[in-house]
C-alpha cells in the first residue's frame, strides 16, 4: 500500500473513515425496539421506572412520559444520522446493536413442557387438572430433560426468552405447536402443554432466610394430537 | 492518513483470523451436534418452530433441510479453511456462509452474530491469510488500518453496551444487583445459581467492575494509540504507558469474559470478543513474545 498511487491512498483513507463513522453512529442507542407502551407495563420495566423515579424524586408517570418523549425524539434524530450509512452497514453485515443485558429481568420465566399422561381424559380438550400432566422438559432441570441439549444452545435460549414476553404471542403459539408435533412423533400422548413459571427473583437475603417470593404459571398453551 | 498508507506484519490479524474462524466453526458444529439446527434454522413445515422465508437461501429452496444442512456444512468447512489460512476467499466465504445462517431466524441469535460478521468483514480486507498459514506465505503484510478498525470495533462494542446499561441495578449509584439478577435467569444461566446467596458480594463487585470496564473501554483505544506513539511527548501518554492501561484493560476483559463463560450460556459472544484481543498488540510485540517463548522452551 505504501507505493500505491495517491488517489488510491485517498480512497482507502476515505473508506476507512467511512467505516469508522458508520459503526460509531450505528452503535448509538437504538430506542425503536423499546418504543412499545405495552412492553413498558411489564413488571421488570415498571420496577426500573420506580427505582429511577425515586432516585430523581419525580412521580413515576411523569418520568415515564418524559422518557417516552425523549426516546421518540432521539429515535428521530438517530434515524437522520444513520440514514447515509444504513445501506452500507446492511450490505457489509456490520450493524452495531449492542443492547446486552440493558436491564436484568427481575421476574424471569422458566419454560416447562408437559404431556398428557396416559388415561387422562382428553375429551374436554383443555388443561384439566395438574394430575393429568407429566413434565418432560423444564429449563435447567436435569430430571426433565426432553431435548435439553437443543434447548441449551444459546440460539434456542434466545428464542425461549422472547416467547415469554407478551409481544411474541404469535411466535410462542407457533413454537408450542412445533414442539408438540415433535413430541407426537415420539410418544402416544394425546396432548402437549407449554407454559412458563414466572416468579420474582429473590434477593440474596430472601434466599438465606427462606422467604423467596412465590410465582405463577403463565402463558399456558395446550396442543391436542390431531385426530 | 499515515495509518492507511502503512502496511505491517500480518501476524496480529492472522491470530484474530484463527480465533474467529475456530469460533464460527465451533458454533456451527455445536448447533448441529446438539440437534438445535432444525429448531432454529428450519421452517415450521420441516420441523422448525417459526415460519422462515429462507432469506438469501430463498432462491435455493428456502429454510429446508436439503438446503440449510449443506449450507451449514460448507460454512463449517470454509471456517476451517480460513483457520488454516487457505487464501482470502475462505474468509469471504465464511463471512457469507455465516451471515446467511444467522439471518435465517432473527429471533434465534445474539450480539455474537453481529460481532462475528463485522469482524469477518474486516478480516476479508486484511492480509490475515498471509501469516500462520498452511500454504506457502505469499507476502507477510496487511494494511495497518484494518487492525485499527478491529480495535475500534472492540471499543465501540464495549462502550455502546455500557451506555445502554441504564438499569438502576447496573449504575454505580444503584444497588449493584444487576449480575445477581442476571445469573438467576433460567434463560442465560448454565446451572441454577441461588447457591451464590452467601457470596452475593461477589456479584455486586463483578457488577461494578463490568460496568466500569465497559464504560471506560475508550481508554483501551487511547492506551493502544499512546503505545503506538510512545516516542511523542505528553504527560497523559507517559502515564498511560507507565501504568500500561492497555494491558490492564485487556486483563480485566479476559477475566470478565471467562467469568461469563463459566456461569452463563451466551453463545459465541465471549470467544468472538476474546478472538479480537490479539489485534490490540502490534506485530512487533507479538514477534517479541514469540521469540521470548521460543527461548524459554
Amino acid at each position: 500500500m505504501g507505493s500505491a498511487r495517491p488517489l488510491l491512498r485517498h480512497l482507502v483513507a476515505g473508506a476507512v473513515l467511512w467505516h469508522a463513522l458508520a459503526i460509531v453512529v450505528d452503535a448509538t442507542p437504538d430506542t425503536s425496539a423499546g418504543l412499545k407502551r405495552s412492553a413498558w407495563k411489564e413488571a421488570t420495566v415498571q420496577a426500573e421506572f420506580k427505582d429511577w423515579a425515586a432516585m430523581f424524586g419525580v412521580p413515576e408517570p411523569k418520568l415515564e412520559d418524559q422518557l417516552w418523549t425523549f426516546a421518540v425524539g432521539w429515535n428521530n434524530v438517530r434515524s437522520e444520522l444513520i440514514g447515509p450509512f444504513h445501506r452500507y452497514l446492511s450490505w457489509a453485515h456490520s450493524t452495531q446493536s449492542w443492547q446486552m443485558f440493558v436491564a436484568p429481568h427481575t421476574t424471569p420465566s422458566r419454560l416447562q413442557i408437559q404431556e398428557r399422561v396416559a388415561g387422562a381424559p382428553a375429551g374436554e380438550r383443555g388443561e384439566g387438572t395438574e394430575a393429568d400432566w407429566t413434565t418432560i422438559f423444564e429449563e435447567r432441570d436435569p430430571q426433565h430433560a426432553w431435548m435439553a441439549s437443543a434447548f441449551g444452545v444459546e440460539r434456542m435460549r434466545a428464542s425461549v426468552f422472547r416467547w415469554s414476553w407478551p409481544t411474541f404471542e404469535g411466535a410462542w403459539k407457533k413454537a408450542c405447536d412445533g414442539l408438540a408435533k415433535r413430541r407426537f412423533l415420539e410418544s402416544a400422548t394425546t396432548g402437549v402443554r407449554c407454559r412458563f413459571w414466572q416468579a420474582a427473583t429473590p434477593s440474596p437475603e430472601q434466599v438465606l432466610d427462606g422467604t423467596a417470593p412465590g410465582g405463577a404459571w403463565v402463558r399456558a398453551l395446550v396442543v391436542e394430537r390431531p385426530e | 492518513m499515515r495509518l492507511c498508507e502503512r502496511d505491517e506484519d500480518a501476524v496480529a490479524v492472522a491470530i484474530v483470523r484463527i480465533g474467529v474462524a475456530l469460533t464460527v466453526a465451533g458454533h456451527v458444529a455445536h448447533v448441529w451436534w446438539t440437534g438445535a439446527m432444525p429448531l432454529v434454522w428450519f421452517d415450521t413445515a420441516h420441523g422448525g418452530l417459526r415460519d422462515l422465508d429462507g432469506g438469501l437461501l430463498h432462491r435455493l429452496g428456502g429454510a429446508v433441510p436439503s438446503v440449510v444442512e449443506p449450507w451449514a456444512a460448507v460454512t463449517f468447512l470454509c471456517a476451517i479453511a480460513m483457520a488454516l489460512g487457505v487464501t482470502r476467499w475462505a474468509t469471504w466465504a465464511t463471512w457469507l456462509g455465516f451471515f446467511v445462517l444467522a439471518d435465517l431466524n432473527q429471533q434465534a441469535g445474539g450480539s455474537y452474530d453481529e460481532l462475528l460478521t463485522s469482524t469477518l468483514f474486516l478480516l476479508g480486507w486484511s492480509g490475515a491469510h498471509r501469516r500462520l498459514t498452511v500454504l506457502p506465505e505469499s507476502g507477510t503484510s496487511s494494511p495497518a488500518c484494518v487492525r485499527w478498525l478491529m480495535i475500534l470495533q472492540l471499543v465501540v462494542l464495549y462502550s455502546s453496551s455500557a451506555i445502554q446499561k441504564v438499569s438502576a441495578h447496573w449504575v454505580p449509584w444503584g444497588d449493584h444487583m444487576a449480575l445477581w439478577y442476571i445469573l438467576q435467569q433460567p434463560t442465560w444461566q448454565r446451572v441454577p445459581m441461588l447457591w451464590m446467596a452467601p457470596y452475593a458480594w461477589v456479584t455486586r463487585l463483578a457488577t461494578v467492575v463490568s460496568w466500569t470496564f465497559e464504560m471506560t473501554s475508550s481508554a483501551l483505544l487511547l492506551g493502544i494509540w499512546f503505545r503506538h506513539t510512545r516516542t511523542r511527548p505528553g504527560r497523559l501518554r507517559s502515564l498511560f504507558n507507565r501504568v500500561d492501561v492497555r494491558l490492564w484493560q485487556l486483563i480485566i476483559g479476559v477475566g470478565m469474559h471467562l467469568g461469563i463463560e463459566a456461569t452463563m450460556e451466551v453463545g459465541a459472544f465471549s470467544l468472538a470478543s476474546l478472538a479480537m484481543y490479539p489485534a490490540c498488540f502490534s506485530p512487533d510485540e507479538i514477534a517479541r513474545l514469540f521469540r521470548r517463548n521460543r527461548a524459554g522452551f
